[in-house]
This record gives C-alpha cells, sequence and structure tokens, in this order.
C-alpha cells in the first residue's frame, strides 16, 4: 500500500501538481484581476455615497432653485 | 490594503494547488481549470471576512464546495448553450502523462476524484480528508484503498521504478 502510494503520489503530482514557477505565475494573474475587482469596488462605493448625497438636495429641490437662479 | 493582500495571498498559496488540481479533474483542460480556480479564489476574496479567521481544514471544506458548486453552474451553462465540448486544444494538455492521469480520474466516481486529487496531490491523510468532505475516515480509506487499486493498474507505467508495487 505505502509503495502504490508513493508511485501514485509521484505520478499525481507530475501530472496534476503546480510547480513553484507555475503557482507564481496564477497568483501574478490573480492578483492583477483582484486589483481590478477592488477598483471596481472603489468606484462604485464612491458613485453610492455621491448619490446618496445628491438623492436628499434633490428632493428637498435645491438643485433646481440652484440651476435657476443661475439661468 | 496591502496588509489584507499580504494575507490573501498567503491564503492563497496555502490552498492553490488542491483548488487547481481538483479543477483540472473536474473540467479536464488547463485553461477551464485556471478560470475556475480563479473564480473560486475571487468568491473566497468577497467572503474573506468569513473564510479568513477558519481553519484550514474548515478553509479547505469552504473552498472544496465552493469549486464544486461553480463547476456544476459551468457545466449547466454549457449545457444550456449547447456547447459541444471539444477534444481540449493542443496546448491544454503538457504531456502524454497528464493525458493518461485525467482519463484514470475520468474513469473514477465524481466524488472519488476529489478524494484521490486531495490524498495525491496534496498528500492529506484520510482524516484530514475526512474532515474536509465530511465524511468518516474509514470511509475515506475505504474508498481510498478500492481507488488506489484501479488507479496503480491503470497508471503504473509512469512508474519511474518501473511498474505498481
Amino acid at each position: 500500500v505505502n509503495e502504490r502510494d508513493r508511485m501514485l503520489t509521484g505520478i499525481f503530482q507530475r501530472g496534476l501538481g503546480l510547480g513553484p514557477e507555475r503557482e507564481d505565475e496564477l497568483w501574478a494573474r490573480f492578483a492583477a484581476r483582484l486589483q481590478g475587482e477592488v477598483a471596481w469596488v472603489a468606484f462604485a462605493t464612491a458613485m453610492a455615497a455621491l448619490i446618496g448625497g445628491l438623492r436628499p438636495a434633490l428632493r428637498a429641490g435645491a438643485w433646481p432653485a440652484r440651476l435657476g437662479s443661475r439661468a | 490594503m496591502r496588509k489584507a493582500m499580504g494575507e490573501f495571498e498567503r491564503f492563497y498559496r496555502s490552498h492553490v494547488r488542491l483548488v487547481q488540481a481538483l479543477a483540472r479533474s473536474r473540467t479536464g483542460e488547463a485553461a477551464a481549470a485556471e478560470d475556475l480556480t480563479q473564480e473560486t479564489f475571487l468568491r473566497a476574496w468577497r467572503s474573506f471576512g468569513e473564510v479568513g479567521p477558519l481553519a484550514p481544514p474548515a478553509q479547505r471544506a469552504w473552498l472544496v464546495r465552493t469549486a464544486r458548486n461553480l463547476a456544476i453552474d459551468r457545466w449547466r451553462r454549457q449545457q444550456r448553450e449547447s456547447q459541444v465540448v471539444a477534444d481540449p486544444p493542443p496546448e491544454a494538455w503538457r504531456s502524454e502523462l497528464q493525458m493518461d492521469v485525467a482519463a484514470a480520474l475520468a474513469e473514477l466516481a465524481e466524488a472519488d476524484r476529489e478524494l484521490v486529487v486531495m490524498r495525491y496531490v496534496e498528500e492529506m491523510n484520510s482524516r484530514e480528508i475526512g474532515e474536509v468532505l465530511g465524511v468518516p475516515e474509514g470511509t475515506v480509506r475505504r474508498r481510498l484503498s478500492r481507488c488506489r487499486e484501479l488507479l496503480a493498474a491503470r497508471l503504473s507505467q509512469w512508474d519511474p521504478a518501473g511498474g505498481a508495487a
């Protein structure tokens, strides 16, 4: 059993395993994707805050009034 | 942010071999396996507040469940779109050994494939595998024993020592 386990471990690690270089490649690609995700979340959060801040002003009619006073 | 990335990189590197090998055993194709791996870790990143503090076996269990669900979703999508999965492109398999390992895995039941990957790629013992899959250690041993026979017969030609023991 131990011999077979050793044999299969060797075969599977060569057939399916990741070497350190491949692991680094995978991490680099994943980290780039993650940066995109983080940037997108930051953008969406900022937009939500902006819209959240504008909504009360719009509801109170402050914005159209200001626009009207400029016209 | 940098600290969170550092922590997540440690988490990623601890588990990527397992997730990638499971993905490979499910999709049978390198590019699809990488997509599945990335998607699994992206889910982990989004839930890192929940997954990060778990003990390593529970982290593995979470990743295995997520990868499994994503693979099923992917398969269903392919069925709906009636995309015939053609032979993998030439670059997908780098060697005959990889093809043989994939073919041998394809002969096993889905649940056994996970178990075999955990045992022979990650070198986890029966107790650890049982914890991750939520099955008793004895069941893992019995299933592993059956798989060992099949795989040894199927793959012994790749043994550098010259055959199964």
